[in-house]
């Protein structure tokens, strides 16, 4: 026997059957483009609209304040950016400071990570010590070491001084600015390569490892022969990631040097920000910027590929 | 019956000015309620001059003024995209003539005043622009040839020579009016107290740290009779950094970083100098005249009453002080472009005008350096000040379109001349960095007429001038 009651007040709150089930019916057969809409509507907006734009700047010779009036000028800055000598070295320098961050990221991370995957007294305080460049501000970081790298009153070359080496020019003499900055790049980003490769190094199986010190395999043939090979595809996410960072960085770099002395620490992205926001070059700048993106691309794809073989092993 | 026609016409002649209407008044208040929006340098003068006029500016117009304050860099950027994006929220704008002055007025985003400099209804009757203004000033305010005015230069900061009393007294150091005694001065006072090899006092402190060099270098370039750049033969102008002149001032400066310098200076920027300066690390500091303030201030400095200004000693062209003035000027797109004239003119009177002066910010008006009220903060300073506002010329940066460019290869030179400060190493780098200059000039400059800052248009000052702020103080 149904309650009247309950079957009055259901009645009372059915929606309108027309209106209602046709729209209900309509998302039910769209629900995947539904569902979807808010993530193309965010992608188009703040991805695909400027990267339109900025493609569409690349073609024309537009200055931020002298030419307002751009017109198109075909491939023009893309064929002229090549005869920018400081462009071209400014490639070299994204190179030299990605591949050597990451080179040493990779071997200090490596290291920390199996350090970290032993058992040690205090190893929980050691590692939260070891993490927290990570965590610091890029720019509250180069603050802190423009007063370390300071040729007269800093601390390195007082160290330095204390055990009778000269001192060095560190951020102010072409030869020593990027070093100066892939030692700060490698201080501040190691901690993120030692959490990718921990966490790695704590997911691997136990057994190889027991099997090969059964057999009486060595601490080095181990790690050589079982670790590395099972951690391949940790070690490439982390590299990938950390690659393309290390390619990116601009903040550190623009605190600590400003691209200089004389241009020696100039990386792309920084002579992009420096031709359009600095000298104004928005249509050299955009033409800049998709080749640049061209070449975090071509690096991103590498490193899939290696990925992926790895994978297919 | 002569007479009596005279009489008749000299009534009527007094009648008719009687009915004549009343001259027109500046009525401040009539734009009340409105607000505007300015960006502007953060800077001590903001705080000391600045914010504290902006509070009567609302009291007395009923004006509101929204100041942002940006480093200068993040300044400029800023101003340039509004402008360049025609933002008709920006209404006033803070900037240096001599930097971004060409092309803004090129652009046309700087929106003419002479029609509000006319009005009587805008303007005071006693403004009195450009009569009361110092030589120095109007020298700075017009970058482009034929170019209608489109701000009125207030500040009248300069590149000057500070100098420590006590050092020069203690050490029996002869005030250096010229290049070849200031280096004499920087050697002596280069002072390794407790004789481990490394100076607890250096004798020079200046700006070596890539384009800002630019601004502390200009009086040397200028006194040693270089330039940034000079007429080409093609009617278009051309780099002159290579120039035997140029050459020999790149050569000096350097050493004077190089020898008497703490290597600090090649990353410092002007803050930590001054900074230094004021920690007592050096005898003396080549820089904008408001640093005093810093060096004065017991809280904040161990050297406070033991400093004065001098001007930048006479080199063997003479002396050119460099006047990186500041203005004021009006958005072209400004939606209440009165209301931000109103503002400038404020402003800029000889009354408010003297709060800054008594606040030793250096004021472009000269009735308020005559003033009675006006007190230096020392003599030297008072009068080194007012001859660099009065002979000063724009030459902080080689004037260009290209600007920043242009200043990173100045930087690139100084580099070299302070690190390496071999004659062949300097003279490869000003070669080099000459060429790219001319090809941003010719890039960048066709059509366009700069007005130059080259030592013609400027006074020539003498020897006793240069030595005026010396013997004001008592220090010959």
């Amino acid at each position: 026997m149904p309650d009247d009651g309950l079957q009055a007040r259901t009645v009372a709150v059915t929606p309108d059957k027309r209106s209602g089930s046709t729209l209900t019916d309509w998302v039910d057969r769209n629900l995947t483009v539904v569902f979807n809409v808010p993530t193309v509507v965010f992608l188009v907006a703040l991805v695909a609209f400027p990267v339109g734009i900025v493609i569409f700047t690349s073609f024309g010779d537009w200055q931020l304040i002298t030419n307002q009036t751009a017109k198109s000028v075909g491939f023009d800055n893309y064929i002229n950016v090549w005869k920018d000598e400081r462009w071209n070295w400014s490639i070299f320098h994204t190179f030299y400071y990605a591949g050597a961050t990451v080179f040493g990221q990779l071997i200090l991370g490596l290291a920390t990570a199996l350090l970290f995957n032993r058992s040690f007294a205090g190893k929980a305080f050691y590692r939260s010590i070891w993490m927290m460049p990570m965590i610091a501000m890029s720019t509250a970081i180069s603050l802190v070491w423009i007063l370390f790298f300071d040729n007269a009153f800093g601390m390195l070359n007082y160290v330095l001084d204390a055990v009778n080496v000269a001192p060095i020019e560190w951020t102010s003499s072409p030869e020593w600015a990027m070093p100066s900055l892939i030692l700060v790049g490698v201080w501040h980003h190691t901690p993120f390569m030692t959490l990718i490769l921990l966490a790695g190094l704590q997911s691997l199986p136990t057994d190889p490892f027991e099997a090969a010190r059964i057999d009486g395999a060595s601490r080095w043939q181990i790690l050589w022969h079982i670790t590395l090979p099972l951690m391949q595809g940790h070690i490439i996410v982390a590299l990938i990631l950390r690659s393309i960072f290390a390619v990116k960085e601009f903040d550190t770099i623009l605190a600590i040097t400003e691209g200089g002395p004389r241009y020696a620490t100039e990386t792309m992205n920084m002579n992009i920000y420096f031709n359009a926001f600095e000298y104004g070059y928005m249509g050299e700048a955009a033409a800049k910027g998709v080749i640049f993106f061209g070449f975090i691309l071509l690096i991103q794809m590498i490193l899939v590929k290696l990925r992926k073989r790895e994978w297919s092993h | 019956m002569r007479l009596s026609k005279y009489a008749v016409a000299g009534v009527a002649a007094m009648a008719l000015a009687s009915v004549q209407p009343a001259k027109a008044e500046v009525n401040w208040r009539q734009f009340e309620g409105t607000t505007l929006n300015m960006i502007g340098f953060s800077v001590a003068y903001v705080d000391t001059w600045f914010k504290p006029m902006a509070k009567l500016f609302e009291k007395e117009t009923g004006i509101k003024l929204r100041l942002e304050t940006l480093q200068a860099g993040q300044m400029r950027k800023k101003q340039d995209i509004m402008l360049a994006g025609k933002d008709d929220t920006l209404d006033l704008i803070m900037l240096q003539m001599d930097n971004r002055g060409g092309k803004l007025t090129v652009a046309g985003h700087l929106e003419p005043i002479e029609q509000y400099l006319k009005d009587p209804t805008l303007t005071p009757a006693d403004y009195d622009y450009p009569g009361d203004w110092l030589g120095g000033c109007i020298n700075t305010a017009s970058v482009i040839k034929g170019a209608p005015l489109n701000n009125i230069v207030w500040s009248a900061q300069a590149q000057l020579l500070h100098i420590r009393k006590d050092l020069f007294a203690k050490y029996k150091v002869k005030v250096p009016t010229t290049m070849r005694e200031l280096e004499d001065a920087a050697k002596k006072l280069t002072i390794d107290e407790d004789g481990d090899g490394k100076p607890e006092i250096y004798g020079f402190m200046s700006r070596g740290h890539g384009r800002l060099t630019t601004a502390s270098f200009a009086s040397y370039l200028f006194n040693f009779g270089g330039s940034w750049v000079k007429d080409g033969p093609d009617g278009l102008r051309q780099s002159n950094l290579n120039s035997t002149e140029s050459v020999d001032a790149f050569e000096f400066y350097g050493r004077m970083i190089r020898d008497y310098a703490p290597t600090s200076v090649l990353n410092n920027k002007p803050p930590q100098n001054a900074a230094l300066y004021s920690a007592g690390k050096a005898a003396m500091l080549s820089a904008l005249n408001f640093w005093h303030g810093l060096a004065s201030n017991p809280k904040k400095s161990r050297i406070a009453g033991k400093s004065t200004t001098i001007l930048i000693p006479a080199g063997r062209a003479g002396s050119f002080p460099n006047l990186p003035t500041t203005s004021m000027a009006i958005s072209k797109y400004s939606k209440k472009k009165k209301a931000a004239w109103l503002y400038m003119a404020w402003m800029t009177q000889k009354r408010i005008m003297l709060h800054g002066q008594n606040a030793a910010v250096p004021m472009c008006r000269r009735s308020v350096w005559n003033d009675p009220s006006y007190k230096a903060p020392t003599p030297a300073w008072g009068k080194s000040a007012e001859l660099a506002a009065e002979y000063g010329i724009a030459i902080a940066k080689p004037q260009a379109i290209a600007i920043g460019q242009m200043r990173d290869a100045a930087g690139s030179i100084m580099n070299v001349a302070i690190r390496d400060g071999s004659r062949a190493a300097i003279q490869a780098e000003a070669d080099k960095q000459s060429l790219v200059m001319n090809e941003l000039i010719a890039k960048t400059e066709t059509g366009i007429d700069f007005a130059g800052v080259l030592p013609k248009f400027a006074k020539k000052m003498t020897a006793e001038e240069q030595r005026a702020p010396i013997l004001a103080e008592g220090m010959e």
